[in-house]
């Protein structure tokens, strides 16, 4: 899923404006988890040098002097993937329909430790982004890869207690 | 007991104080220190209440009468290492600080404006009632907070915001009449904190009274510029200080005195009403109308609250 090509993902490209990241991450939401992009009509989708961030309309568009940044960091653009935020998928994952694993207790901590696990095959995921449940809410974003799903708890975000 | 005796950690100035403001020092003191029980608020940004309260049962959560999303925790539990506080699902919130944005009222679609806003506990309380619509800008003056404030925005799933800083005295002149709701929680010398952290001792002096309140004076005035006509201002401290309290809004009266200051009803809360007077000098009376929250009356840190009304006219 990730590019390979480290080397060149920093090139700014001229195809990448603000409109194709913001298609692009769309089409993923779509492809990979099910989302449909209308649920992003109500709100504005900006983004801030590879990343889509979303706010409400208003906050979108309101002028003021010493702005920090406005909204939530939707995903992050790479060139052959579209990583979704934890945040994102916290806020908007009972949108998620395909690629979604549940996790019990003891897999939920460790998800939130920002562990790598083995988790129990089948389930109905294929490899990539896949976006993990406890009890029916939205935890995050991991990378599964086989049997081995990796979190991808920010730092910053980890529970380690 | 006579502000003579030593109370530990207290300055003898500080206690002189809260005797002069009519306080019983040997109830009033041990419930400052004492740390309130536990308040957690539902985000409603990210579920119901309640399918969390479903979730949270095992805390079996009891709720408070003046907002029907604030809960109490029996015991001391490590709240911030619960699974539904890492999915945003609850934010950790003393229960009188809860109080400002409760009495604010905010709606969807609104322009709102959190001057002092960090670390943020006010400001999601905020994006909830407005249900993530609108504008909200949550300003800070201090870069450092700046990082706890958008944590607590991320974690909380707040789409409405729009973080600034600058220091609040400038909204006054860059948005004049434009918001319809104000939050000012102003820096304040933190008195009715001490029981989570005596640290507030620090920096505890009358001058530094004096110099927060002038500070304040002009918080205050710039929220009151930049509020709507018909606009609504919360001003709230986490102090006793009548200079913070009374006295800043007694500012804002002298200069405008057309503004309203609203009663308040707090349902489930011993409230007290506003000083009238603080060593000889008269507060204008309608900050009667202030609510004082005391930790010996309520079960919660030291807060006051008032809510301003911009008329129409
Ligand atoms: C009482 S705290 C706010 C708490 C916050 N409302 C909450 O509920 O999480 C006051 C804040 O005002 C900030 N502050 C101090 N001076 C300020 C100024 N001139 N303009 C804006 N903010 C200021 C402080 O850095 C501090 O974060």
């Amino acid at each position: 899923m990730r590019s390979k090509d480290k080397k060149t993902s920093h090139l700014k490209r001229p195809e990448r404006t603000q409109d194709v990241l913001i298609a692009r991450m769309l089409a993923s939401f779509e492809e990979r988890f099910g989302i449909d992009s209308k649920h992003f009509h109500a709100y504005r989708l900006f983004t801030r040098s590879n990343d889509v961030w979303c706010s409400s309309l208003d906050a979108g568009k309101a002028e003021f002097p010493h702005v920090v940044r406005r909204g939530l960091r939707l995903a992050r653009v790479f060139d052959f993937s579209v990583k979704p935020t934890t945040n994102a998928v916290q806020l908007f994952g009972h949108l998620v329909k395909r690629n979604r694993i549940d996790l019990d207790p003891d897999e939920t901590r460790l998800f939130l430790k920002g562990e790598t696990q083995k988790i129990e095959a089948p389930r109905d995921a294929t490899d990539g982004f896949v976006a993990a449940f406890y009890k029916g809410f939205a935890l995050g974003i991991g990378l599964l890869k086989g049997e081995n799903l990796k979190s991808q708890v920010p730092r910053s975000r980890r529970v380690i207690g | 007991m006579s502000a003579k005796r030593r109370e530990p950690g207290l300055p003898q100035a500080m206690l002189a104080r809260f005797e002069e403001m009519g306080l019983d020092l040997d109830v009033f003191v041990p419930a400052l220190l004492r740390l309130p029980s536990q308040t957690f608020r539902i985000n409603t940004l990210k579920a119901d209440r309640e399918s969390v309260l479903d979730a949270l049962s095992y805390l079996d959560p009891e709720p408070v009468e003046w907002n029907d999303l604030v809960f109490r925790v029996k015991g001391r539990q490590k709240l911030g290492n619960l699974v539904e506080h890492f999915l945003g699902l609850i934010y950790v919130q003393d229960s009188s600080s809860t109080i400002p944005v409760t009495v604010l009222e905010p709606e969807p679609g609104e322009r709102i404006l959190d001057m002092a806003s960090a670390p943020g506990s006010k400001t999601t309380q905020i994006a909830a009632g407005m249900q993530n619509s609108g504008l909200l800008i949550a300003n800070e003056v201090s870069v450092k907070r700046i990082a706890a404030l958008t944590g607590n925005l991320d974690r909380s799933g707040v789409l409405n915001s729009v973080v600034t800083k600058q220091p609040g005295q400038a909204y006054g002149h860059i948005a004049t009449g434009y918001f319809d709701r104000i939050l000012l929680d102003a820096p304040c010398s933190s008195e009715g904190t001490l029981s989570r952290s005596m640290r507030t001792l620090e920096i505890w002096s009358e001058n530094s009274i004096i110099r927060l309140a002038n500070i304040q004076h002009a918080l205050i005035l710039s929220a009151y510029y930049a509020l709507k006509p018909g606009g609504v201002l919360v001003y709230s401290t986490c102090t006793f200080a009548p200079e913070e309290n009374e006295g800043t809004v007694t500012h804002l009266l002298e200069r405008f005195p057309e503004s309203i200051v609203e009663p308040l009803e707090l349902k489930g809360i011993d409230s007290q009403p506003g000083f009238s007077e603080w060593r000889g000098e008269d507060f204008d009376p309608r900050v009667k109308n202030m609510a004082r929250i005391f930790p010996h009356l309520h079960d919660g840190e030291g807060f006051c609250v008032a809510k301003i009304r911009k008329p129409l006219t």
